[in-house]
């Protein structure tokens, strides 16, 4: 079907889609499998606390569990159930939470927006950090700065994003107190648009995006570097300091420009991965975004809420990458000729 | 006589070739060193350092001595003998895990980049979307769903290792099939096993080796990442619950006394994963001498 269109920017988005509903169905699918897999405790709990409330059979009981929280209905065959269950899926019924008492989307949509806020702040701050100190090493390669800077990066991007987190946590919060123990705000600030509320939001989401920070920037820090070295060796920055070009302008649109692009596509790459750690670093600092409630719902076997989590991620996911795939031909020339021819 | 000359010369080859590029960097012999003890701590650790799991609530949080190296955690048990016994499901399971990855890696990435056309579309779009799904989370659920054992542990983390190394062996081989080598084994017909396992996998080595140790460390981290987040451990000696323990149900973090306990993990994980990098960082340069830097 794609080579049915000529316009490779329209057609690069279209399969883009098409690949991220693929992906959407093989989470589906993936967390289908696995509620009917998972450990039968807390369905058996739920039935039998239902069978005696309603003085019914047990596996009615089950029946009205499995309809009601995760909107299976085990009446009808199993190729069956999982139309439905896609069907309710794509109409954003995520079944219901056993431990809130409410739809799952309900639950999430309260949190969800502190997980967005702390990642995108804190991706977007690693990437243009990465870039800056990258280009230093790179310009100044050979130097003790440079050696300084790449061994630092190197050892950094060894350490999981967790023990960064622990470390943090431990020095900053509970020996030193300089930082927030919990929670995304304190209980003392009026919630709304207003100084001290988003101070005291910032104050609290400081420890997760540093921990975002230092995870990543010196990944991107040591490509930078790499590319800038090569791109210090073309022929073409000879030209243009020949034509008098100013270091200004060689700096930021022969250089900047193409050791950067290169790096988007791998973004795409990077957002799943954190999106994904934020489970732990959230856990660690007891901030209420999805990650800390993905542990909590394994904790307390909610099941529906768990399934939500990670549906949502995977969302999150597909469209920070969809977002990345779009605007790389936005900001790469060579693609957007194509895109015109 | 000669056979005995012959033998030393390969001995001599094969230092000069492997060994010697590896500890002649510093960073590879601190990698080496860091293998070497690895393996030493799963192989004969738990041999030799007796376990004790009774409680000595006199020894709690006790800090690092003679008689215990790493200090004490809350019951009052040594440290050090629990991180010896709990070595080798840290460092086997992700091992394994990581083996399957890079095979399973290797085949896609060769059926891809050799065959090209549309087995190389399908799998391109597979890594792709394999990609997009956030695997922490889902090796965390999936551990939790399944029965739990060694071997389903292994296969749960190496679903989610092999789309990195396709993709990059997908272009790698792309680019190495329009060498002029690689086409003038094609024009010798020297047929397709030849050229796959002669003239292109050697190149390959290289990718394959970072790519072993980046998996290897990436799946040890998630393994006692998930452990740590609350997913029941095959072991009580696995690091993931050691810490599980210490800072979830005893708080750890908010008692003085246990930083040097707390400390002594994490760096223990930092260095595990700092060595192992540093050693497929040199396995690299080994198989790509144009990465070497010390001549």
């Amino acid at each position: 079907m794609s080579f049915l269109i000529k316009n490779i920017f329209l057609r690069t988005v279209i399969i883009r889609i098409l690949y991220a509903l693929i992906t959407i169905m093989i989470s589906a699918t993936i967390t289908f499998f696995l509620i009917r897999n998972m450990p039968g405790d807390i369905i058996y709990a739920l039935a039998s606390q239902l069978a005696e409330e309603l003085r019914i059979p047990l596996d009615e009981a089950r029946k009205i569990v499995m309809q009601l929280y995760y909107g299976i209905d085990i009446n009808k065959p199993q190729w069956l159930q999982y139309l439905e269950y896609i069907e309710n899926l794509f109409r954003g019924n995520l079944g219901y939470s056993t431990y809130f008492k409410r739809p799952v989307t309900q639950v999430i949509g309260r949190f969800l927006g502190w997980t967005v806020f702390t990642l995108s702040i804190g991706i977007s701050l690693a990437f243009a950090i990465g870039i800056l100190i990258g280009m230093v090493a790179g310009f100044r390669r050979g130097t003790k700065l440079d050696s300084l800077i790449t061994a630092t990066s190197s050892i950094l991007t060894s350490i999981p994003g967790y023990i960064i987190a622990l470390l943090l946590y431990l020095f900053l919060s509970a020996r030193l107190g300089l930082f927030p123990a919990q929670g995304a705000f304190s209980p003392n600030v009026e919630p709304g648009f207003n100084l001290p509320f988003i101070a005291d939001v910032f104050y609290h989401a400081a420890l997760p995006i540093i921990t975002y920070v230092l995870m990543t920037f010196s990944g991107w820090a040591l490509l930078i570097r790499s590319n800038v070295a090569k791109i210090l060796e073309e022929d073409f920055l000879k030209y243009a300091e020949a034509r008098g070009l100013t270091k200004m302008r060689i700096t930021t649109s022969y250089i900047g420009k193409n050791s950067i692009l290169p790096l988007v596509p791998l973004l795409a790459i990077r957002i799943g991965g954190m999106v994904g750690g934020s489970a732990l670093i959230e856990s660690i600092f007891a901030y209420p975004g999805m990650g800390y409630y993905l542990s909590l719902a394994l904790s307390i076997r909610d099941y529906g809420l768990l399934q939500g989590i990670f549906f949502i991620m995977t969302l999150l996911t597909i469209a920070g990458v969809l977002i990345v795939e779009i605007i790389t031909p936005l900001l790469d020339p060579r693609i957007r000729k194509e895109v015109r021819g | 006589m000669r056979s005995e000359l012959r033998y030393q010369e390969s001995i001599r080859n094969i230092y000069a070739d492997y060994v010697k590029p590896i500890i002649k960097s510093s960073r590879g012999l601190f990698g080496t060193i860091t293998i070497v003890v690895m393996i030493l701590m799963a192989t004969v650790g738990p041999e030799v350092v007796p376990l004790d799991l009774e409680p000595h609530p006199e020894n709690m949080w006790c800090i690092p001595s003679l008689q215990h190296l790493f200090g004490c955690d809350y019951l009052g048990r040594d440290l050090f003998a629990m991180i010896i016994h709990g070595s080798r499901e840290v460092f086997l399971i992700p091992f394994l895990a990581s083996l399957i990855g890079v095979l399973i890696g290797v085949v896609l990435g060769l059926l891809g980049g050799f065959i090209g056309g549309l087995s190389r579309r399908i799998i391109t779009a597979l890594t792709d979307i394999w990609l997009t799904i956030p695997s922490f989370p889902a090796i965390f659920i999936m551990a939790y769903a399944f029965p739990k054992s060694y071997l389903t542990m292994v296969m749960i983390l190496a679903v989610f290792s092999w789309p990195g190394l396709t993709r990059s062996i997908i272009s790698e081989v792309s680019s190495l099939k329009t060498r002029d080598y690689v086409e003038a084994a094609v024009n010798l017909s020297l047929g397709r096993s030849h050229i796959l396992f002669r003239e292109i996998l050697p190149h390959l080595m290289p990718y394959i080796a970072y790519n072993l140790g980046a998996l290897y460390v990436g799946n040890m981290t998630s393994l006692i990442g998930i452990i740590f987040l609350g997913v029941a451990p095959l072991n009580v000696t696995n690091w993931g619950y050691i810490l599980n323990t210490m800072i979830y149900t005893y708080r750890a973090l908010l008692i003085p006394q246990a930083t040097p306990a707390i400390l002594i993990i994490l760096i223990l994980l930092i260095y595990v994963k700092l060595g192992v990098v540093y050693f497929a960082q040199s396995l690299e340069e080994v198989f790509n001498p144009r990465l070497r830097v010390y001549e």
